[in-house]
């Protein structure tokens, strides 16, 4: 989950006096260590990683793995894929990392070309397939194994589903019901208005509603 | 007070509502309905899982991610002057969409009402704006022949994904209206 406004550029202060706003680039004395590094925001960690320290932006990478990877998986239903384009991703902000401004929080930005990146897989891909352990694979130890398997296939329907929504309702429906990101950080991630945003969710649901009727 | 808007009903799976929508919620059997059913399906959604990977698949990723970077470097061009990468392709690019620009603004354009008729026979109008269009079309293609698709995205002169269905929805409804005309139009065509 993603708190707005946490990842600006004023920081935590860990060194008092050096690292309070973002660094300039070249001119600051760096941490060189990887506990400082961690200890710094997404910020300080941009503006050192900007500078060419790739040790800066593992620090990045393992702060938001989870999440960019999420948001992959919730686009290609498997681990392989999800795996893939999540590092593709982060490629993706390593070679952008000099254009980033700041004006939106790291995160944001990084599910933005998570989003794109998951996106364009899969308008290239098809529909994404499902893993064996995902769907099939029942655990007889379970209290119901009938109930589970009835669950499972229920879950995959509703992965079905969401998989055939339209892109800009696929979005906004696993940004919103599964990273609880606000209509606003939405917005900016798929760079339209909140209005539209709000839209595309309701018709989200309503569809995803008619597709699989209201019970389970 | 009529039913609940869609942004209302959306609100209202967060916080309550307020007045005078939370009085027409509390009044109205149908906008209560629609409300559950919403809330039923987004809880349904939130139960699907990312299934968790290995601890180990964390423990490795950064890893595998620098080591991507580094093949990455390896292909493509410094990173230490970017500029340098983008000369040639955005001089390409901006004389290709300044071809095209005079081309479209230059040059006849074929009408949506072009007569076939008074087309002579074995020629027709669809020819002709092929022919007329042809020139620049082909300067264009010899130009971007060497563009990187990456490259020009990074350039924001590509159509993003959903560009023509955001446009689309910002349309008015007279615009809708004459949209579809042209649609037909090009279909029947």
């Amino acid at each position: 989950m993603v708190s707005e406004g946490t990842h600006r550029w004023l920081v935590t202060d860990v060194s008092p006096g050096r690292w309070g706003a973002r660094v300039p680039r070249g001119e600051a004395e760096t941490p060189r260590d990887a506990d400082t590094l961690s200890a710094l925001d997404d910020g300080s960690l941009v503006a050192i990683a900007a500078d060419g320290r790739r040790d800066a932006f593992d620090v990045i990478v393992e702060r938001h793995q989870r999440c960019v990877y999420a948001v992959c998986y919730r686009f290609t239903g498997n681990h392989e894929d999800a795996s893939d384009l999540a590092q593709e991703s982060f490629v993706r902000a390593w070679r952008g990392l000099p254009r980033f401004k700041g004006q939106s929080a790291l995160s944001t930005w990084l599910y933005r070309i998570a989003v794109n990146v998951s996106l364009n897989h899969v308008s290239v891909k098809g529909v994404p397939t499902e893993s064996l352990t995902e769907s099939e694979f029942v655990d007889v130890a379970a209290e119901d194994p009938r109930a589970t398997l009835v669950k499972r296939e229920r879950a995959a329907a509703v992965r079905r589903a969401i998989h055939a929504l339209p892109r800009k309702q696929r979005a906004t429906l696993v940004l919103r019901a599964y990273h609880d990101l606000s209509h606003k950080q939405i917005a900016e991630i798929l760079g339209s208005s909140v209005g539209a945003v709000k839209a595309n969710f309701f018709h989200a649901l309503a569809n995803l509603k008619k597709c699989l009727g209201t019970e389970p | 007070m009529s039913h609940l808007s869609p942004s209302d009903l959306l609100d209202a799976l967060e916080a309550p509502l307020l007045d005078p929508a939370a009085r027409h919620l509390t009044a109205c059997v149908q906008c209560r309905g629609e409300l559950a059913s919403l809330e039923r399906m987004l809880r349904e959604v939130r139960q699907v899982d990312v299934p968790a990977p290995s601890p180990l698949f964390w423990e490795h990723f950064p890893r595998r991610v620098s080591a991507a970077i580094e093949a990455d470097r390896a292909q493509g061009p410094s990173r230490a002057a970017p500029w340098r990468r983008w000369r040639v392709p955005a001089a390409a690019v901006a004389t290709a969409a300044m071809v095209t620009a005079a081309g479209l603004l230059l040059g006849p354009r074929p009408s949506w009402d072009t007569p076939t008729h008074d087309v002579p026979p074995g020629r027709s109008a669809e020819t002709d704006a092929v022919m007329i269009d042809d020139t620049p079309w082909t300067l264009v293609e010899a130009l971007a022949d060497d563009l990187d698709l990456d490259d020009v995205g990074r350039a924001g002169l590509m159509i993003g994904a959903d560009t023509v269905e955001l446009a689309a929805a910002q349309l008015t409804a007279a615009e809708h209206v004459e949209l579809l005309r042209l649609l037909e139009a090009e279909i029947h065509r």
